[in-house]
């Protein structure tokens, strides 16, 4: 099997620009992590703009974007420990024994074991990343339109089993965003379709915009109302590092929490929180023979740590090889590399090898930064959560408003992105989580596309989606995932 | 993540969105139904994905009015009056950005965001104008990217 590529990326990885915007990307992460404010997909949203507008190649702003991704799964760690607040999705179980290691004077052993357990489980999946991209791309090769029809529809049946609890909300969501790419030019036809005669939607909804509605103006109006709720107490942090009989306790729980986010954040849709929710549980039930689990175990912090951060990068793999992501920050990444009209796919890693490379590369880079940056630098992150908001979120809406403006240079843009960003606020009071309508908008055209060109082929045959063995396997895979939960739940009752 | 979520209503109220999806789910199968085109290149053409989204859509939107599962409260009172002050404000902001130019639309928004987000008055005066500046700053001398200056006032 040829490495090559990643050869090719550490060279550009390795460049002094690019090392910085490594640098700099993990920095940011951190930061977006810890703040419960905003999280990776609101730093990604909000640098995108602005790295795609100032000219920065594709394979330096795809370092950056991913230096915030997986900083943030380093960075909400922080605020889970101290304030038992989640800094993002990831670190909800990061809080269940992280929180009471800090209330019993622990809080910089706690934050210390979860950079260690961060690093590991990075680490471990980058490699896990390196080794199976290019093994996956080589079976994807075989891939025609049919075979990534059928991908997709696998795509939206594991995001409509793993994400959330409300399975009919995750689809209506993916069903809205694929809805959104029909607006626009159809380019096989020349029609003109949901455009209304508006020449503004003629290209139809531009991405950035729909991502810093969604998510970035959503966020302020959300956390404007539930400002009332009290304000945070603060733990104090302490001296101390963990022991090591302790790290060796933890090992285990470490390599589990990274082989299963691995495997979690790889699945299409399903990202840190989902990996680490499994991880977590899937360690309590191994592990917790004293019921220590929740009141301030080591490995309890160690496991889902490790995996929301391995899911991180198993999330690439999906994303990189097939074009399909493998979570809500990786489809906004998806998102990203389209914009510089890459098209993700098994070619990207022989045609493509400074970015597919660089990446990768630059994560393992990365990982050694945010240890770095993280053990010594935690007393750094943490003062900046005691930020006020009165001074962070007027910032945060000035880069949305600057980001669409920079970009499109029209101030319907930004009419446009504060109404999406109103529909995102209803929808998440209505119990809706927004990633899956961004997994459908990046695949939308996509699927269509290849659904039409399928069909194409067959001359209208619908048998061309059952034929191959491609196809069936993934119909199969399809099928398995839609029932395994609700066979699992029944188990549970019955048990 | 960590805030209980409040059972929303049983009744009619909690039924209200899925209904509203509906209308749109079959509104969107309409308009898709008349999509303009000449020819197309393939047995399905352009009309097609979207009226089978249209179907699917209408047929979630059923099935969630059915059962509307967990969603949180609705603000009320005082949260309600700022999140409609908020989006208000950033309507104008929009609208002022090219008009009133970059500086002054942004000061007032962000003193007024600041302000909602309890700062005081003087906090949040400084907030508007320190933010436009910096923002000012960073985007026209360091990163070489145009605002508006306000065509009110270069007449333009």
């Amino acid at each position: 099997m040829s490495l090559d590529y990643l050869w090719t990326g550490f060279a550009v990885a390795l460049q002094g620009h690019n090392l910085l915007f490594g640098l700099l990307g993990c920095f940011l992460g951190t930061m977006v992590g810890a703040l419960p404010a905003i999280g990776p997909i609101n730093g990604i949203a909000l640098l995108l703009p602005l790295a795609y507008t100032l000219g920065v190649p594709a394979e330096s702003t795809m370092i950056l974007l991913a230096g915030v991704y997986y900083g943030a799964e380093y960075g909400g760690r922080i605020s889970s420990i101290l304030l038992n607040v989640p800094g993002d999705a990831g670190a909800v179980m990061t809080a269940l024994d992280g929180n009471p290691m800090a209330r019993q004077g622990r809080g910089a052993e706690a934050l210390a074991l979860s950079g260690i357990a961060s690093f590991v489980g990075g680490m471990l999946s980058v490699l896990g990343l390196t080794l199976f991209a290019p093994l996956l791309g080589r079976l994807a090769i075989g891939f025609g339109p049919a075979e990534y029809f059928v991908l997709m529809v696998f795509a939206f049946a594991t995001l409509t089993s793993m994400v959330g609890d409300q399975p009919i909300k995750t689809m209506i969501g993916a069903a809205l965003g694929l809805a959104l790419t029909t607006i626009g030019l159809d380019p096989t036809s020349g029609a003109y379709r949901f455009t209304f005669d508006e020449p503004e939607l003629h290209d139809g909804i531009e991405f950035i915009i729909l991502v810093i509605g969604l998510f970035s103006i959503s966020e302020v109006l959300l956390l404007l109302e539930q400002q009332h709720r009290g304000t945070l107490q603060f733990l104090s942090i302490g001296r101390g590092f963990p022991s090591l009989a302790t790290l060796r306790d933890c090992l285990g729980a470490v390599l589990r929490g990274a082989g299963i986010g691995f495997v979690i954040g790889v699945l299409p849709g399903t990202g840190a929180s989902v990996a680490s929710a499994v991880a977590y549980t899937t360690e309590k039930r191994i592990s917790d023979r004293e019921g220590t689990f929740g009141k301030g175990d080591p490995r309890g912090l160690a496991a889902p740590e490790a995996a929301n951060n391995a899911a991180a990068g198993g999330a690439f793999v999906p994303m990189l090889t097939l074009g399909v992501p493998g979570s809500g920050t990786t489809a906004v990444m998806l998102g990203a590399l389209l914009l510089y009209n890459i098209q993700p796919g098994p070619q990207l890693f022989t045609e493509r090898p400074e970015i597919a490379g660089g990446l990768v590369a630059s994560m393992y880079i990365g990982n050694v930064l945010l240890l770095a940056l993280n053990l010594p630098l935690v007393q750094l992150f943490v003062r900046m959560l005691s930020l006020p908001n009165w001074i962070l979120l007027p910032g945060i809406l000035t880069l949305a408003f600057l980001g669409v403006y920079s970009t499109y240079a029209s101030t319907l843009s930004i009419t446009i992105m504060l109404a999406i960003g109103v529909v995102g606020y209803l929808l998440r009071k209505l119990g809706f989580d927004l990633a899956p309508v961004i997994l459908g908008f990046v695949l939308g055209k996509v699927m269509e596309t290849n659904l039409r060109n399928a069909l194409a082929i067959s001359g209208g045959e619908l048998g061309i989606f059952f034929e191959s063995p491609i196809c069936l396997v993934l119909w199969a895979l399809a099928a398995l995932v839609l029932v395994a939960p609700l066979l699992s739940r029944r188990r549970t009752i019955t048990g | 993540m960590v805030d209980p979520v409040a059972r929303a209503g049983r009744g009619l109220a909690a039924r209200v969105p899925a209904l509203v999806l509906l209308v749109l789910a079959l509104a969107y199968g309409f308009e898709a139904s008349r999509i303009p085109y000449a020819f197309a290149s393939d047995p399905l053409g352009p009309r097609a994905f979207p009226l089978g989204l249209s179907a699917v859509l209408a047929l979630l939107a059923i099935a969630w009015a059915i059962r509307p599962g967990r969603a949180e409260p609705w603000p009320r009172g005082t949260s309600l009056l700022e999140v409609v002050a908020l989006v208000a404000l950033a309507f104008l902001t929009a609208w002022l950005f090219d008009r009133a130019g970059f500086l002054i639309a942004m000061a007032l928004f962000c003193a007024g965001v600041a302000a909602m987000f309890r700062a005081t008055l003087a906090q949040a005066i400084a907030a508007g104008i320190g933010q436009a500046v910096l923002w000012w700053v960073v985007f026209t001398k360091g990163l070489r990217i145009a605002l508006p200056a306000g065509s009110w006032f270069t007449g333009s």
